[in-house]
């Protein structure tokens, strides 16, 4: 499970790294008026909410389990 | 950009007369897309708590929520990445140039800006049924010389919008000619006046 969460963790590092440049290259070639910023709060609130709502559920999960999914993948 | 500039030659006192940005049908494609990708993950992870239930249990629980946050995040960031060059991508109409800011990719961008007496031709055109029906199309910018011509997409109202550039650029050429013919006059009586000075020395 570990290896699991290390590419999780690796892919979000990715998702992260490649927000913040859309973000800064946004925000550089910015045009006058604020729909860059209601713009960029949507994004950025929608993907905490999805990013909170993923701690959640993997925090609910419990990772001592015997792995029933292992079983049935024949494990 | 810098203060109220739309784009880095633009000058202090140039004035912004049209600001042309893709119609949102441009993007579209996109965006259904993206709905139905939404759509397709929260139906996928529903199916499987459905009918195979014992997939979701243990680590398969686990390696649920972690697949469903990960296609969840890309998506999302699909969206942004197509909103940002949707945004990014815009014509500019000043009461001097016509600059074309062309964001093809995150780390590709292409400005074109031309002054107004480059201008030689406009044209504009709506092909097919969703442009007609949406009052939306092209319009087609002949240069001069060898500068590359423009051409907008997803304009909404081409022909009201060809109409309005046909106006700014006869408002600039008639204000050039205006500046001229002052220049012209100006040099005339400084002629006429140094003429008679020297008239007057003799």
């Amino acid at each position: 499970m570990a290896f699991f969460l290390l590419i999780y963790v690796f892919i979000c590092i990715y998702w992260f790294v490649r927000s913040v440049l859309l973000t800064v290259i946004i925000f550089k070639h910015r045009f006058p008026g604020r729909e860059v910023i209601y713009g960029l709060i949507a994004f950025w609130s929608w993907s905490f909410i999805i990013l909170f709502a993923s701690f959640m559920l993997i925090s609910a999960a419990d990772w001592k389990t015997v792995p029933d999914f292992m079983k049935v993948l024949g494990g | 950009m810098q203060g109220n500039k739309y784009f880095e030659s633009q000058g202090d006192n140039e004035e912004v007369i049209l600001v042309i940005r893709r119609y949102f049908l441009g993007i579209f494609q996109e965006m259904i897309f993206a709905v139905i990708s939404f759509i397709l993950i929260f139906v996928f992870f529903g199916a499987v708590a459905v009918f195979f239930p014992i997939l979701i249990q243990g680590y398969g629980y686990n390696i649920c929520v972690l697949l469903w946050s990960i296609l969840m995040l890309f998506v999302t960031l699909f969206i942004f990445t197509v909103w940002s060059l949707h945004y990014l991508n815009v014509a500019i109409i000043t009461n001097e140039h016509l600059a074309e800011i062309d964001q093809k990719g995150v780390f590709t961008r292409d400005v074109s800006v031309m002054t107004l007496d480059k201008l030689q031709d406009i044209s504009a055109s709506q092909d097919g049924f969703f442009p007609n029906m949406f009052n939306y199309g092209k319009i087609h910018i002949q240069t001069a010389g060898e500068l590359p011509n423009f051409v907008l997409e997803f304009v909404k109202d081409p022909h009201g919008v060809a109409k309005k550039i046909i106006e700014v650029t006869k408002t600039y050429h008639g204000n050039n000619r205006a500046v001229e013919n002052e220049d012209n006059n100006n040099y005339d009586a400084e002629k006429a006046m140094n003429t008679t000075t020297s008239k007057q020395g003799d």
